[in-house]
């Protein structure tokens, strides 16, 4: 039987790349460690000796480049192109829920401060959360709570040498009750889920939220299963509110991070993410 | 295996290092990265700083 290779592309090894590595040991799977940084991306340059790319670059905008040029090799990358554009910018994320019909805090994103003002009331006025598109680990995020916190933040961001800063993504607030659920979904399917438990509204655990299992029920795999579906499946990490009226997909994410979930749910994350990739060569 | 850390010179263990593997100094907090293995010990250099496209 063909022993298979998994080129895993990263940028720096953190708890979850350590745990991949392990995890491959464990099921007796190749895996060749790629550091992006070292990479030239020019056809002729560029030699393989793997099956299939895990792509796990911290850096978002790296990790685009390397999917682009690896599909454009005909090399399967883990997740693919379209999925990781279609989660990487929030907005485009949002608006193509929206138009699958998965329910999300409502949202929009402007390019003033009329503009926003006037999004602000079509959405059920404040408190709303100011997001950059792009980003993560609950970075830049500013919670506003009236007009006032609004205008300064939106000065603020005029300074800010970010192109993308000038976009802002606004999105409804939705009281947590201290915590929130990241769902690990692979092709649809919720393998397990945390809550991130936090006083503070931002509950990521790179930010200090604590991680406990949460038992996934009928109703928490349907809305992250046709998310998945809106986005193009793969391996996606989903952050999930519990809205009054259910749940709410708040973000997908591309990349996931899981070392802190391993443990509170009892699922090798890892172990899954390998075979996931194994089963895609076949 | 172990290896100094640059700002705080505390010794920190790696099970198994791997280049380019980040970690934190239990001492300072600084987040390091490691350089190279020499002769059996890991040589540190600080991480660098969060850029706006990193992370989940």
């Amino acid at each position: 039987m063909k022993k298979y290779k998994i080129g895993l592309f990263y940028t720096l090894i953190r708890g979850d790349e350590k745990l991949l590595i392990d995890a491959a040991k464990k099921l007796n799977v190749d895996l060749e460690l790629i550091n992006i940084d070292n990479l030239i991306l020019k056809r002729d340059a560029f030699k393989f000796n793997f099956d299939i790319a895990l792509l796990r670059s911290v850096s978002s905008t790296k990790e685009k480049y390397v999917a682009f040029f690896l599909e454009s090799l005909g090399i399967k990358t883990i997740n693919s192109l379209k999925v990781i554009q279609n989660c990487d910018d929030k907005f485009f994320t949002s608006t193509i829920l929206e138009k699958k019909g998965v329910n999300q805090p409502k949202f929009g994103l402007v390019f003033s401060l009329n503009e926003a003002k006037k999004l602000i009331e079509n959405i059920g006025g404040y408190p709303v959360v100011i997001k950059p598109t792009t980003g993560s680990w609950g970075r830049m995020l500013a919670k506003i709570n009236d007009e006032d916190a609004l205008e300064a933040i939106f000065e603020h961001k005029q300074y800010l040498s970010s192109p993308y800063q000038k976009a802002l993504y606004i999105q409804k607030f939705i009281e947590k009750d201290g915590r929130d659920i990241r769902a690990f979904v692979f092709d649809g399917e919720v393998i397990c889920a945390i809550y991130r438990n936090s006083n503070h509204w931002i509950t990521n655990t790179a930010r200090g939220g604590i991680a406990s299992n949460c038992e996934v029920n009928k109703e928490l795999k349907k809305i992250c299963y046709k998310a998945s579906e809106a986005i193009g499946h793969g391996i996606l990490a989903m952050d999930v509110f519990e809205g009054k009226d259910g749940y709410l997909i708040n973000e997908v994410n591309h990349t996931m991070e899981f070392k802190n979930s391993e443990k509170p749910t009892g699922v090798s994350i890892s172990s899954v993410i390998i075979n996931y990739c194994l089963k895609k060569i076949k | 295996m172990n290896g100094q850390c640059p700002l705080c010179s505390q010794l920190l263990e790696v099970n198994n290092p791997e280049i380019n593997e980040l970690i934190s100094c239990s001492s300072c907090n600084q987040k390091l990265i490691v350089k190279e293995i020499k002769n059996k010990k890991i040589i540190f250099i600080e991480a660098p700083q969060i850029e706006e496209d990193w992370g989940e």
